[in-house]
């Protein structure tokens, strides 16, 4: 087999990190190719250097016998690789034919050929099993699997050599991802070579000829699919020596049971039903909820804090059914939200940090409507001094400080309003090692304080250190709880990737 | 930091940027124009920059929490038809000649509710759904004026908002009260700092558990209060109520606001500066009618004006407002 793309020794620095150490990478011709890795592993950055949207700081990349280098994407496309992003990247307002020839419009003698587009639309989509989307509907009112399948017509209209796909088949159905099988081994037929990214195990040793392992920017394995093949060695290439735990803390008490799901079903971003979710979360206690991406972590933080509604089952707190319509009945609940995307929806950027601390505390820091800025200065100098924030920052705009400051703005927020249940969606996403060991301290005083937090993190190592107890979204089903200890991470991992030789939660230590 | 450091840094946190343009047109008009600085004129010059400051005043509140009314002018022409068909209907007799005040406001909040509903509960765009009820209300203005112009105001009427006191013409102080309170509820209150997060990240307000809705639609209410009063002044001065009373001012008010600096996008605003732009204006209208200059000018130079002062506020210049 020959190779079409072959990359050796590539490298990628950061600031301050190294997200790919020497990677050696070859795709051959015909070659469905799998690439693994836990969150932060370095897939998405090797993708992102063989589809020129980012360049290595050192090494190699072969393809057809010469030497490349991408200087953007076009320069990638034009060598034949052919990227479909994780991302739906589609004109909502156009139908189905428009976008799928965006850009590359057939035309005839007399402008446009539509029937001819028509035409070529209806054969793509007749490959991918999609007839039952009608090639002149808006695409906006498409559901999200058809969607993606749209972008990946779209994608292989317009040829390529190498089809890399970031996590295509997270928003299919299980007959959608079929579909795509069939598209991926017909291309394979005609010597075309594809890279594949899921988190889904299963998918990987159905459809792949071969699966490259990352780990720490690192290739840790190159595995042949053939019948010995399991999801089991593939977990423990992934997960490697077990991780130290460096974010331990001192259990604290725990008090009264005060949020609670009852067999919640919630529906996740890309409309499926999750199985139900029952978890208890107790005064000085944190509990985590993680799972791989697109499990619902997200949407049930939203249905926690309001934003999204109840699907099924009930929510109670300490005790008593409470229905969350708006973030103002979360707010009056004393439930508050840390979310995942501070500055979309964490920040108003244009506001000081003292305002966006003290947004949602105003009545109490007022009079008559007035806000009395002495008082508001002194309950942002008693929090800075919880934060080791500089005072000056205080005064500053939240759009001129660094990630790890913003973050511990939108936490203040939720102290100030004494908010007794939070719900912190990726806390340290995107922040430096220095803050996320504050924003760790900061939960741990916070539940030292009889508050409830609730931890929705994607980042093994964070939930196992920092969590009193784990549930684990998957799926299969709705695990946990696990009891700090009771899971470790090939454990975890296990879980999250469906390869637990048992399925019977440990029940937590009360 | 040398003196000159200093005066620029003091010039900037009190949004004062347009003060030395104002005292240049008004030395060189002093000097160019003999009937510049008389009584007379400077009454006319103040009660004009005054009607379109009481506009201003709530437009700068408003356009801070990213929103805009454009009925506002329509608003006033309604308002000064309302208080006139209040004294042609005789309802004096029963309300008094002051009922005509609290008649004339509450047309204004009938028609803010109306465009708060719009804009806030059912979500449409409020440059759109405000650009709707400009046409629906100076329909309303003319339907209910007959297209004419209606006098017979009651003088007590007319000496609230056209006398003086200590001297400074009414419409003044109306003004300068509505601007204060703006500027008090905008820096002081806890109205003012949700309306400028408002402006700033709206999600961030509603995910926070802010009632975003209330407080837009309070917005809205506002904005058609301040409007009706202008619209009594308006009448008061002239002593009638015409069909196409108030048209245009929406346009004055929204360029004086984007004048003194205010963004358009949200999130900063400020009163002292969109004052100051009210008397730029006022007095760059006068100096142009004084100097003989053709009226067809007026336009035009309000037009670059504002655009001078998008440009210069603008982030590519500034280099602010990164992302």
């Amino acid at each position: 087999m020959k190779n079409i793309l072959t990359a050796s020794k590539i490298c990628k620095q950061y600031a301050g990190t190294r997200a790919l150490k020497e990677v050696d990478f070859e795709i051959g011709e015909g070659e469905i190719l799998g690439l693994i890795g836990e969150n932060g592993a370095g897939k998405s950055t090797l993708m992102r250097i063989l589809c020129g949207i980012e360049q290595p700081t050192s090494g190699d990349i072969v393809m057809h016998g010469k030497p490349v280098e991408f200087s953007g994407p076009q320069a990638a496309q034009a060598e034949g690789i052919a990227m479909i992003p994780q991302e739906v990247l589609l004109v909502d307002e156009l139908t189905v034919v428009e976008n799928i020839f965006l850009g590359h419009e057939e035309s005839g003698a007399f402008g446009l050929s539509k029937r001819q587009m028509l035409a070529d639309t209806r054969a793509i989509l007749a490959e991918l099993d999609s007839q039952q989307v009608d090639p002149e509907h808006l695409t906006g009112n498409l559901p999200k699997g058809s969607q993606q399948m749209v972008a990946i017509a779209r994608r292989v209209m317009q040829g390529g050599d190498v089809f890399v796909m970031d996590e295509p088949t997270a928003s299919l159905t299980g007959e959608e991802t079929q579909s795509l099988f069939k598209l991926l081994k017909k291309l394979k037929g005609e010597g075309k070579a594809s890279v594949f990214i899921s988190h889904r195990l299963e998918e990987m040793l159905e459809i792949c000829d071969r699966i490259v392992v990352l780990r720490d920017g690192e290739h840790v394995g190159n595995f042949i699919n053939d019948d010995t093949l399991t999801k089991d060695k593939l977990v423990a290439a992934m997960v490697g020596s077990a991780v130290a735990n460096e974010f331990a803390r001192t259990v604290s008490h725990v008090g009264e049971l005060m949020l609670e799901t009852d067999k919640v079903v919630i529906s996740t971003f890309q409309g499926r039903k999750t199985h139900p979710i029952s978890i208890q979360a107790h005064a000085g206690e944190v509990v985590g909820i993680t799972g791989l991406a697109g499990v619902g972590k997200t949407e049930l933080a939203h249905v926690l804090s309001g934003l999204r509604p109840v699907v099924e089952g009930e929510l109670r707190l300490r005790g008593r059914s409470i229905t969350l319509r708006s973030p103002v009945d979360a707010l009056k609940n004393k439930i508050g939200l840390v979310s995942e995307d501070r500055r979309a929806e964490g920040l108003v950027l244009e506001l000081t940090a003292l305002a966006n601390m003290t947004l949602t505390s105003l009545k109490k820091l007022s009079r008559l409507g007035r806000i009395e800025k002495d008082r508001e200065r002194q309950l942002g100098l008693d929090m800075k001094d919880k934060l080791n924030m500089r005072t000056e920052y205080l005064g500053r705009d939240a759009n001129h400080l660094s990630g790890g400051n913003q973050q511990k703005v939108v936490i203040i927020r939720q102290l100030c309003s004494e908010a007794e249940v939070l719900l912190l969606d990726e806390p340290t996403k995107g922040i430096d090692i220095g803050a996320k060991a504050e924003v760790y301290r900061l939960i741990g005083d916070l539940v030292a304080e009889q508050k409830a937090a609730i931890l929705f993190s994607s980042e093994p190592q964070e939930v196992l250190g920092v969590c009193d107890k784990l549930y684990v979204l998957t799926s299969y089903g709705f695990l946990g709880p696990y009891a700090k200890g009771a899971l470790d991470y090939a454990g975890l991992m296990a879980l999250e990737f469906g390869t637990a030789t048992s399925d019977t939660p440990m029940e937590a230590a009360e | 930091m040398n003196s000159q450091n200093k005066a620029f840094g003091f010039i900037q946190d009190h949004h004062l940027q347009l003060l030395p343009v104002i005292l240049l047109v008004a030395v060189a008009m002093t000097i160019l124009s003999e009937s510049f600085m008389t009584s007379q004129n400077m009454i006319n010059l103040a009660n004009r920059v005054s009607i379109n400051l009481i506009i201003a005043s709530g437009m700068t509140l408003l356009i801070t929490s990213e929103g805009i009314d454009l009925s506002v002018g329509s608003t006033v022409g309604l308002s000064a038809v309302g208080a006139a068909i209040y004294f042609q209907n005789g309802w004096d007799a029963s309300f008094g000649p002051y009922g005509a005040i609290v008649f004339g406001v509450a047309v204004g909040a009938a028609i803010g509710l109306v465009n708060g509903i719009l804009v806030a509960l059912i979500g449409l765009p409020a440059f759109i759904a405000t650009l709707g009820t400009m046409l629906a209300v100076r329909g309303l203005v003319f339907i209910t004026s007959s297209g004419r112009t209606i006098m017979g105001f009651d003088p007590r009427f007319i000496e609230v908002f056209s006398g003086f006191t200590f001297g400074i013409p009414r419409a003044v102080i109306v003004a300068g009260l509505t601007a204060l309170v703006a500027a008090y509820v905008l820096n002081k209150t806890t109205t003012g700092r949700l309306l400028q997060g408002l402006g700033g990240n709206e999600r961030c307000l509603y995910t926070a558990g802010i009632r975003v809705k209330r407080l837009k639609l309070g917005s809205y209410v506002m904005m058609g209060m301040l409007a009706g009063l202008a619209g009594l002044t308006l009448a008061a001065s002239m002593s009638a109520a015409e069909p196409f009373a108030g048209s245009w001012y929406e346009l004055d008010a929204i360029a004086v606001v984007v004048m003194g600096g205010t963004a358009l996008t949200g999130g900063r605003g400020t009163v002292m500066g969109t004052v100051l732009g009210a008397i730029l204006l006022g007095l760059v209208a006068n100096s142009i009618i004084l100097l003989g200059i053709s009226a067809y000018y007026q336009t035009f130079v309000v037009g670059l004006m504002i655009l001078a002062a998008i440009v210069m506020g603008s982030p590519v210049l500034t280099g602010a407002r990164a992302n």
